[in-house]
């Protein structure tokens, strides 16, 4: 039985009837024919117009048709290679029916011993079935979709109730995981997942998704309420009379501020430069009047100490003129922390203004999510082209 | 030998178990030259023919035939004979009416046939099963 396309299946139900052993195939050869009893699609007819007389053959089911076939039994009794058998205790020679057959050669037939060459003649019914899937539909599917349409609920409500939103959609995951357990005693364990069953786990992964998108807005909302209060705050203050002078005198305060840190700056380079002429020209001189090796050493490490000099002025300079921005001489990790900080800065932002479109957005996105899994996991559903319909 | 099947119900299908359960009318139908005598039923619902009858040294079929997927589902006999119609046959002929000369012999059928019928409610194991194991597991039985 094939349960891939469950609960939108069918089966082939066969029976076989096999001649007597005593009667091998060239003596009698079944010739198989079969129908389906008219009645039975009449009551079938009856019961898919939903008329109160008619019934199905049996509940859930509904035969399609019948068809037989006649066929050569070759089963053990035709196939003789002594090599194919496993033995672990003794030798297949030691088997006597072997060791005749062997020694028969192509005579062994003529001999007429049953088990070498005698095919029997099988006669294979088969009663094609398909599975009436409303019952499923209504049960399984259209639940499960009302359960999800609930979870969905969830968006309605503000995204700083983290609680009731996450509780809603873990109700809603242990509802679907019931369904799944009322799956799995409807089926056989099968080694491949059925179309239910995909169904049922992609429904669960949406709705733990869900559960965690719920989290990720709350995070979006925590942050941007904090951001939104600050301006909401200095938008209230802008309106106040008292605020033009004071935020005059905050911005002249910065200027001064900024002004006396660049002066300090500037003399600080401006020492550092001027003891760095004085060390290059007590090198020079170092260099003229003395030509020992041993004071090489202490000349390279004023070298490097005036090279070090210079690149720290330098890079105070920059910071200076540039008030703080990245210059090509910044380090992997300060650029590293730099584009943290402006993504952190772009988050906020889309923290403070896209808070309630996100929300929106995740909730589509959901839907439209929900509505194409459910579309294309039924892949014998009746609302595929080409599909099968048990009628 | 003809069998042939009519599907009269289709009475239980066991998913978990890969069985289901059938009702049919069996008719199984064959052609043998030495059947000179009309059988009308003959051993029908089990009732004995009587050793004078030819109907009973007719050869027939072992019925019900051998059924090799057949299953017990819920403890009840695999296959279970509801109707045994008995032997039909009709003779050729060779038909001993013939061996008289006032009997007009012309009939269209040459050898002679029997059919017997029987009303059949059998449950059957479905091939195909898939032994994909839980999830790789090999059994040895």
């Amino acid at each position: 039985m094939e349960f891939r396309r469950f609960p939108f299946d069918r089966q082939a139900l066969e029976f076989i009837i096999r001649a007597p052993a005593s009667m091998p195939r060239n003596t009698l050869v079944l010739m198989p024919k079969a129908k389906v009893d008219p009645v039975i699609y009449r009551q079938q007819n009856k019961s898919a117009r939903q008329d109160p007389d008619g019934k199905d053959v049996i509940g859930g089911w509904r035969v399609v048709h019948m068809t037989a076939q006649e066929r050569s039994l070759l089963s053990n009794t035709t196939t003789w290679d002594p090599d194919g058998f496993d033995t672990i205790d003794s030798d297949v020679w030691d088997d006597p029916l072997f060791n005749l057959m062997e020694s028969l050669g192509d005579s062994a037939s003529s001999v007429n011993i049953p088990y070498y060459s005698n095919a029997l003649s099988e006669a294979s019914f088969v009663v094609h079935v398909c599975r009436i899937p409303s019952s499923y539909t209504y049960n399984f599917l259209i639940l499960v979709t009302l359960m999800y349409a609930i979870a969905l609920v969830s968006y309605l409500l503000s995204p700083g109730d983290l609680d009731p939103r996450v509780n809603l959609s873990l109700t809603v995951i242990l509802g679907v995981v019931f369904f799944q357990i009322m799956l799995s005693d409807l089926l056989p364990i099968t080694g491949y997942l059925t179309d239910m069953h995909y169904f049922t786990f992609y429904s669960t992964l949406l709705i733990v998704m869900m559960a965690f998108s719920h989290v990720i807005i709350f995070a979006i909302f925590h942050r941007g309420e904090r951001k939104r209060a600050v301006i909401h705050r200095v938008k209230k203050l802008s309106k106040s009379r008292r605020m033009a002078p004071a935020v005059l005198r905050v911005q002249r305060l910065a200027r001064v501020y900024l002004a006396r840190k660049y002066l300090h700056y500037l003399r600080e380079v401006r020492a550092e430069q001027e003891a760095l002429t004085k060390i290059e020209v007590e090198v020079a001189g170092q260099r003229s009047s003395r030509s020992s090796s041993s004071s090489s050493s202490s000349i390279v490490v004023k070298e490097t100490k005036a090279e070090k000099q210079k690149a720290s002025a330098a890079k105070a300079v920059s910071r200076v003129m540039f008030s703080g921005r990245e210059s090509k001489s910044l380090h992997f990790s300060q650029r590293v922390l730099r584009l943290i900080k402006k993504i952190d800065a772009l988050i906020e932002s889309f923290c403070v203004f896209c808070l309630d479109h996100t929300n929106w957005f995740v909730a589509i996105g959901f839907t439209a999510g929900y509505t194409i899994m459910m579309t294309t996991s039924f892949k014998d559903a009746t609302w595929h082209r080409g599909a099968h319909v048990c009628k | 030998m003809s069998i042939s099947i009519v599907l009269e119900a289709l009475n239980n299908l066991d998913e978990v178990n890969f069985a289901f359960e059938v009702q049919f009318l069996l008719v199984a139908s064959w052609k043998d030259e030495r059947i000179n005598t009309v059988c009308n039923g003959a051993g029908a619902f089990g009732r004995a023919i009587d050793p004078t009858d030819r109907c009973a040294h007719y050869w027939t079929p072992e019925l019900p035939p051998t059924f090799p997927n057949q299953v017990s589902m819920d403890g009840n006999m695999a296959i279970e004979v509801l109707e045994d119609l008995g032997l039909f046959t009709v003779p050729g002929r060779y038909r001993i009416e013939c061996n008289s000369p006032e009997v007009d012999c012309t009939s269209p059928i040459n050898t002679s046939m029997a059919y017997r019928m029987m009303r059949l409610r059998g449950s059957f194991g479905v091939t195909g099963r898939h032994s994909n194991p839980i999830p790789t597991d090999l059994q040895v039985g």
